[in-house]
């Protein structure tokens, strides 16, 4: 895989990775804007906004007709909102690749926004607030980061509808002329295509140069209390988050670390906490362990799920789990496995054109460097990848555990062992 | 991409499919076995039966040695349960693919069932059963095949039913088990084969698999389409979930491609899908609709499934047995079927550009329908089909059964 990462002669900041094996080309705008940039006013615009670029463009002003215009050549198109970042992408066969990046790239920068397609958007927002709030699973995890951050990182995404049934296309429009530009941006394509043949269908555009978002580093305010949160919700399991805040995404070293740690306890039948809540016993039917970081702080959350009466156990052995790594008893094996298992996931990675997601891959790379202006350097990642050794796993897991906030969040029909829960998970030696 | 097969010493068919450049090696094993096949209140033995494969081997003693073993490589395992066939796939950095295979032929051949394995699965297995149904889109999507399919084996979920599971003995795994090898089951290895010896891929299966004897797969029962109902189930959530669906004829039929088609259309192909047009954005009812096809041997079934607005889940209904009512009155639009063709020409190519997405695709037309296919092939397959056989699909017939269930608060 070759990567290169360029500002085009008309400004556009370009992320090109060519991919020979691949059957597709992907395009990628991601946008410095997400829910932590909004005002209290504006909580779930950006979310709302993203909708709205599927309802027409300067270029393509009827949804229906660029809809059908794409999609009869098989090309995917979707867009997500994340709390720091607006990712819109497409994804299309090699043949018509030039429309799908023509089509991207007018909807991002030239959408039409008409009081009618706002109203429109309302009754559908509305309806996925209503999809998020019947899933324990969506409201275990923004539960989860309301126990863990104070900042802006605790709102949701989504907003109420209390707020985003109160947008209107004047505010629309002015959230956008303020967000979306080219100083604000970075553009990622992948798949079967040269640079050379990426930049000359690029030349054509005139883009909107904006202003550049000053990028400060916003350290994690002081430490407060660990917080536990119960939701009730018939459901007939029990779903909860355990886990702890942890440095912001400036710190590279510490994403690679932790990226790793969240392998070693929780992704793989070969894990710790796979190990111990599934193989040796059957105290879960669902885990998963994930590790996202933003600018203002970053999330490591153990997700399960279970009965009442294992939570306690499950707690003991989450706890077991991270005592084992702070305390320098993890075997070599086990950090071994972990490193082989996400070297081998970059590996397949590297046979699609689009690698979205949180896993810690390109997308996140690109995302780091949108957010703080560090440049992209694979191979260097890769690298430090492979020298981080066990001495590293323990200090950072004990440096961010020191300095982070624990929470815990539950969702069923008791939170009788929340209590219990707390006390064993919060009493975690540092 | 080149495609040959070679047949070990009992005939089972091993496909090798040469895909240049790419990086890993996939290996995937399919056996005509699937939850259709778990005996009278013992649902759910063909799902404990695969996941009771990575409890342990011969050579592997128990999961932690086994799959250590496999992440230490690199090596990803995926087991699938559908109600027709299953499947396990390995997918693995290419480097470490012969050591990785050794593996996955100890886990296909050689399992250690054992009571203490067989109570720890059942255990979670019956958590998971639960845990699936809190989520209102899963637990409507299981009420609604249970439906349609009510009386029949496939009426059951390939989870199985929580009664069931406690029957469940470790007898009953040896059986599934002794039915993975069939003169259908096969292998498809998908990999850059200039970079890897396909002889060596070979020896070790021809060694280990190629001296078993097959047997021969048990008929599939045959389903008759349910009496039309309309049924409602009581869950305490604020976005009614519902689905309406229909039957289209089985896969040995014929009509694979054009009830595939007809369910791009209906709502399988994003924007321009006529539930996405006209629940979400005309009507505004819904944030997701979509419909979805379940194809089996003698008889297949297509339903829209969406989350709609409480006071209008019966308007949501109504527009989405009118898209049915249309395309029986009014038969296919010859612009639907050319949006619908270069839809599926693209996302073929999308679908199967990695190694794995490839030996899934192949496999899963393979032992759904007996027919090796590569993609650029299936793509000339959907080029050729003509509206008047869509039209056919979508009679009369294909509006008078319409099932529906809904899930919500009142």
């Amino acid at each position: 895989m070759k990567i290169s990462r360029i500002t085009t002669e008309n400004g556009i900041n370009l992320v090109h990775y060519y991919l020979p094996s691949t059957n597709s080309v992907t395009a990628s705008f991601l946008f410095n804007v997400g829910s932590t940039k909004e005002l209290r006013t504006q909580r779930g615009m950006s979310h709302f906004f993203e909708h709205m670029v599927f309802n027409g463009s300067k270029k393509y002003p009827d949804q229906e007709k660029s809809n059908t215009l794409l999609e009869q050549y098989g090309i995917i198109q979707n867009a997500w909102t994340f709390k720091n970042c607006t990712n819109y992408w497409m994804k299309s066969p090699l043949d018509h690749f030039k429309l799908a990046l023509d089509v991207l790239i007018d909807r991002a920068f030239y959408p039409l926004l008409n009081t009618s397609s706002v109203e429109k958007e309302k009754s559908i927002i509305t309806e996925e607030y209503h999809m998020a709030k019947d899933s324990p699973h969506s409201i275990v995890s923004r539960e989860f980061t309301k126990a863990l951050f104070t900042n802006s990182l605790k709102y949701s995404v989504l907003g109420k509808p209390s707020s985003f049934q109160k947008f209107t296309k004047t505010g629309l429009g002015s959230f956008h002329k303020k967000h979306y530009n080219l100083e604000n941006s970075i553009l990622w394509i992948g798949g079967n295509i040269t640079l050379k043949k990426t930049l000359k269908l690029l030349q054509p555009y005139r883009l909107p140069k904006g202003r550049k978002t000053v990028v400060t580093r916003t350290s994690l305010r002081k430490k407060r209390k660990n917080i536990a949160i119960f939701k009730e919700m018939p459901s007939n399991t029990y779903h909860a988050v355990l886990g702890f805040s942890g440095s912001s995404i400036h710190d590279s070293r510490d994403q690679e670390i932790l990226s790793l740690i969240s392998y070693i306890l929780g992704i793989g039948r070969g894990s710790l906490l796979y190990k111990s809540l599934k193989g040796t016993n059957s105290l879960v039917s669902y885990l998963e362990v994930d590790y996202i970081s933003f600018r203002e702080g970053s999330i490591f959350g153990i997700y399960i799920n279970s009965e009442q009466k294992k939570l306690i156990k499950i707690t003991t052995v989450i706890r077991e789990a991270l005592e084992r790594i702070i305390s320098g008893k993890l075997p070599s094996q086990e950090l071994e496995r972990a490193r082989n298992l996400l070297l081998s996931n970059y590996l397949s990675l590297q046979e699609v054109s689009h690698l979205f997601g949180y896993s810690p891959d390109l997308f996140n790379m690109t995302r780091r460097e949108l957010l703080t202006g560090e440049k992209l350097d694979y191979h260097k990642k890769i690298e430090l990848l492979r020298s981080i050794a066990l001495p590293d796993i323990e200090n950072t897991l004990k440096e961010v555990l020191r300095k982070g906030r624990l929470g815990i969040s539950l969702v069923g029909k008791s939170d009788s062992a929340l209590k219990e829960m707390s006390k064993i998970f919060f009493s975690l030696p540092k | 991409m080149n495609v040959q097969t070679r047949l070990l010493n009992n005939k089972t068919n091993v496909i090798l499919v040469n895909k240049p450049n790419i990086l890993t090696t996939s290996v995937g094993f399919y056996a005509p076995i699937g939850s259709v096949d778990d005996e009278y209140l013992k649902t759910g033995t063909t799902t404990l039966t695969l996941r009771m494969l990575l409890r342990g081997t011969s050579k592997y003693s128990n999961s932690i040695k086994l799959n250590t073993a496999l992440e230490l490589l690199g090596a990803k395992v995926s087991l699938e349960t559908q109600k027709e066939y299953s499947s396990i796939v390995l997918n693995v950095p290419s480097t470490n693919s012969y050591s990785a295979l050794g593996i996955l032929i100890d886990i296909i051949k050689n399992p250690l069932f054992n009571k203490s394995s067989l109570n720890k699965e059942r255990s979670i297995l019956r958590k998971q059963q639960k845990e699936k149904d809190d989520d209102p889109r899963n637990s409507l999507v299981r009420l609604h095949s249970e439906q349609l399919f009510k009386g029949s084996k496939y009426e059951n979920s390939t989870l199985g039913n929580e009664s069931d599971l406690k029957n469940i003995s470790l007898k009953d795994l040896t059986s599934i088990h002794s039915q993975f090898f069939t003169k259908d089951s096969f292998l498809i290895i998908t990999a850059d084969l200039s970079r890897t010896d396909s002889d060596r891929l070979i020896e070790p299966l021809e060694k280990e698999l190629g001296s078993l004897k097959l047997t021969r797969r048990k008929d599939l029962p045959l389903i008759e389409a349910c009496k039309p109902l309309e049924i409602s189930h009581k869950k305490n959530i604020l976005q009614p979930v519902i689905a309406v669906g229909t039957y289209l004829p089985g896969i040995s039929k014929g009509n694979y491609y054009q009830s595939f088609l007809l369910n791009l259309i209906i709502g399988g192909m994003g924007f321009s899908a006529k539930a996405m047009k006209i629940i979400r954005e005309k009507l505004r009812l819904a944030y997701f609709t979509y419909s979805t096809l379940s194809s089996y041997s003698s008889l297949s079934s297509i339903s829209v499934i969406s989350g709609v607005q409480e006071a209008s889940y019966k308007k949501a209904i109504m527009a989405s047995k009118q898209i049915f009512d249309d395309l029986a009155s009014k038969g296919v639009s010859r612009e639907d079927i050319r949006i619908a063709k270069g839809y599926i020409q693209g996302s073929l190519d999308i679908q199967t550009e990695s190694g794995v997405g490839l030996c899934r695709f192949m496999g899963t037309h393979l032992i759904k329908r007996h027919i090796l296919i590569t993609p650029e092939k299936m793509k000339r397959e959907f080029l050729k089909i003509q509206k008047s056989s869509l039209d056919k699909l979508t009679s009369k017939k294909f509006t008078t059964n319409y099932h529906t269930t809904v899930l919500a608060k009142k």
